[in-house]
């Protein structure tokens, strides 16, 4: 499974200009942060930042005596960068992505704004239907802060093997709600795919069919609202 | 009690007050732990200020007074240092000189020690009393300590100080002994951005936070902003008929600005790239203070945090700065906890902390020349 993120951003210099910056910052043998950059366009980057994470570990022998261990580990970052919105996809982020928000500020001259995304998942979904031309089933969805009455919220998780966006519906009907996250489940290839969406814009999906449809998923997000 | 002899002690009001005052410091376990270590246990159910009420209407003599005020003062206090970088290398010797001569004419409440440190350090510590009226009796008159250091490099001497009026005092009047004793006034180079527009005052705390040499740059997670614009000045009486209609066309322009926003703080992560702070830019604000975390490019890579910023929010002088403590790396994650760093671990880093400072702002003036906008010109361009 492939975890795909997008951010909002407004960008001070082209993408071009980024990318040729990014290419100055590239992660060397000797460096701790840096990128390699795979592809740069106009409207474009694709590439990873790379952080190399040193540290010592130490063991106790049975017999008392301490080792010590020099350890690397690399944590990689892989990116795309789009001159229109969505304008950051983060694939397979790590927990911390500071570091690699840190650098992107500071070679945009600190000018740059970015800000997560906070997303209908309802228009999401019926987007993306409409890009791929293929009916999807809304098999399970979790709905939380649910205003059943004054000051009294509720969580709530949907599942079926039909559609649950009726029900949904029926069960909400004039009441506040946010709607957490979605799976939907269509035919491809003689079989069923499943993608999992959530209202903070990521989307969760096998690897095998991430290049055919991490494309309308991305294009299919609606621009109207974002945090911040 | 004769109220003459209130001075000689403290009186359960005033111990309560003390107690009570210190809510962070002093808070129910260690009001609980007080009592245990006299025998006294009460429930833990207890409220804090029955607590507080029943340990001061116990007998205190001078070392448990001591250490309940001690109780109430804050080990940890971060207090932020400032330096001055004089153009002469001044030897040990001279500095001792000089530390000498004003350690004897210290007041007699000062308490002014001078000693060498390494071969290229002296330290002048001082313990003065601090007051503050605003704090409760016993709490008003606190000794305070300050290490003021004199750093001798290859053409320079740093004085590095605490950022506080009383240490700035002390150091004007060693460096005016300096002076005597060198007959002739050594320049000092002080880091002020007086000169600089709003654009270029901002450019200088980005600059330090990214190029610092030794770290990298990972997170802002504290800014304050100030606005480059001044609000009109009010028409004076002597100005004649047109300055008057002038004056009326200022005065609409004043109610106008009736809400002005002169500065604000920012907390949070990332800061500089968020929208707000971007759209605070684009309307003439500029940074006066920071909070930044960096991680080392060397073992043990741990991420530091630091803040630095002027006294003067807007006039952009008194630089002072600290280093708030750090994350340890643990196996390749970071403690979540802030870790406070020994006085002679911050020792190490401030030196490149006021090295940048002194580099970025030179190249700055060196970029803008001589001909400036200040910001309090409303310089934002």
């Amino acid at each position: 499974m492939k975890r795909v993120r997008w951010y909002a951003a407004e960008w001070p210099i082209s993408l071009k200009t980024l990318g040729s910056r990014m290419k100055a910052h590239a992660f060397r043998a000797d460096s701790i942060t840096g990128f390699i950059i795979d592809r740069v366009r106009d409207n474009f980057v694709n590439g990873r930042y790379i952080e190399k994470i040193a540290y010592q570990e130490t063991l106790t022998t049975p017999f008392g005596e301490e080792q010590v261990f020099d350890r690397i580990l690399y944590r990689q970052l892989e990116f795309n960068l789009f001159s229109v919105f969505p304008n950051i996809e983060l694939l397979d982020a790590p927990r911390s992505t500071q570091g690699y928000v840190g650098k992107l500020m500071e070679l945009n001259d600190f000018a740059v704004s970015l800000a997560p995304l906070e997303i209908d998942l309802l228009k999401w979904v019926t987007a993306f239907q409409d890009a791929i031309g293929i009916e999807v089933t809304v098999d399970s969805l979790q709905v939380s802060g649910l205003e059943l009455e004054s000051n009294v919220t509720a969580r709530m998780s949907l599942s079926s093997d039909k559609d649950v966006r009726g029900p949904l519906g029926r069960a909400t009907r004039g009441k506040r709600f946010n709607l957490d996250r979605v799976q939907l489940k269509f035919p491809h290839q003689d079989r069923l795919v499943s993608i999992l969406m959530t209202s903070s814009g990521s989307a969760k999906l096998e690897e095998s069919i991430l290049d055919q449809f991490i494309q309308p998923l991305r294009q299919s997000i609606p621009s109207t609202r974002s945090k911040g | 009690m004769p109220r003459e002899l209130r001075k000689w002690y403290a009186t359960d009001k005033e111990i309560f007050d003390v107690l009570a005052s210190s809510k962070q410091r002093v808070n129910a376990s260690s009001l609980l732990e007080i009592a245990r270590e006299r025998g006294i246990f009460y429930s833990p159910r207890e409220s804090r200020d029955a607590l507080a009420s029943n340990i001061s209407l116990l007998q205190h003599d001078y070392d448990s007074l001591k250490k309940l005020l001690g109780e109430s003062e804050n080990p940890n206090r971060a207090e932020k240092v400032a330096c001055v970088t004089l153009n002469a290398k001044l030897t040990m010797e001279a500095v001792k000189e000089v530390v000498t001569g004003f350690c004897g004419e210290a007041s007699p409440d000062e308490k002014i020690v001078g000693r060498a440190e390494a071969a290229d350090r002296y330290v002048v510590q001082v313990q003065y009393p601090e007051l503050d009226y605003a704090k409760t009796r016993l709490l008003q008159r606190r000794i305070r300590e300050a290490d003021i250091r004199f750093v001798i490099e290859d053409t320079k001497t740093t004085i590095r100080m605490p950022a506080n009026l009383k240490a700035r005092e002390i150091v004007d009047q060693l460096k005016s002994r300096i002076d005597a004793q060198q007959k002739a006034e050594i320049s000092a180079e002080k880091i002020e951005i007086t000169d600089l527009s709003a654009d270029d005052r901002t450019l200088f705390f980005t600059s330090l936070i990214s190029k610092m040499k030794g770290y990298e740059l990972r997170d802002v997670t504290n800014v304050k902003v100030q606005s480059s614009d001044k609000p009109p000045k009010p028409p004076t009486e002597d100005e004649d008929e047109d300055a008057e209609e002038e004056a009326e066309e200022e005065a609409s322009a004043t109610e106008q600005m009736m809400a002005v926003v002169e500065n604000v703080a920012l907390k949070g992560q990332a800061l500089l790239a968020s929208a707000e702070y971007q759209l605070l830019k684009e309307k003439g604000f500029f940074i006066t203070s920071i909070t930044w975390k960096s991680i080392q490019t060397e073992s043990p890579y741990n991420i530091v945090e630091f803040e630095a910023g002027f006294e003067e929010a807007e006039l952009g002088t008194g630089f002072r700065y600290n280093v708030r403590g750090l994350y340890r790396n643990r196996e390749g994650e970071f403690t979540k906890t802030l870790i406070p760093l020994t006085s002679g671990h911050k020792e190490l880093i401030f030196p490149l902390i006021e090295k940048t400072a002194l580099k970025e702002l030179a190249e700055l003036r060196k970029k803008v020349g001589p001909a400036t906008v200040t910001a309090n010109d409303g310089g934002k361009s």
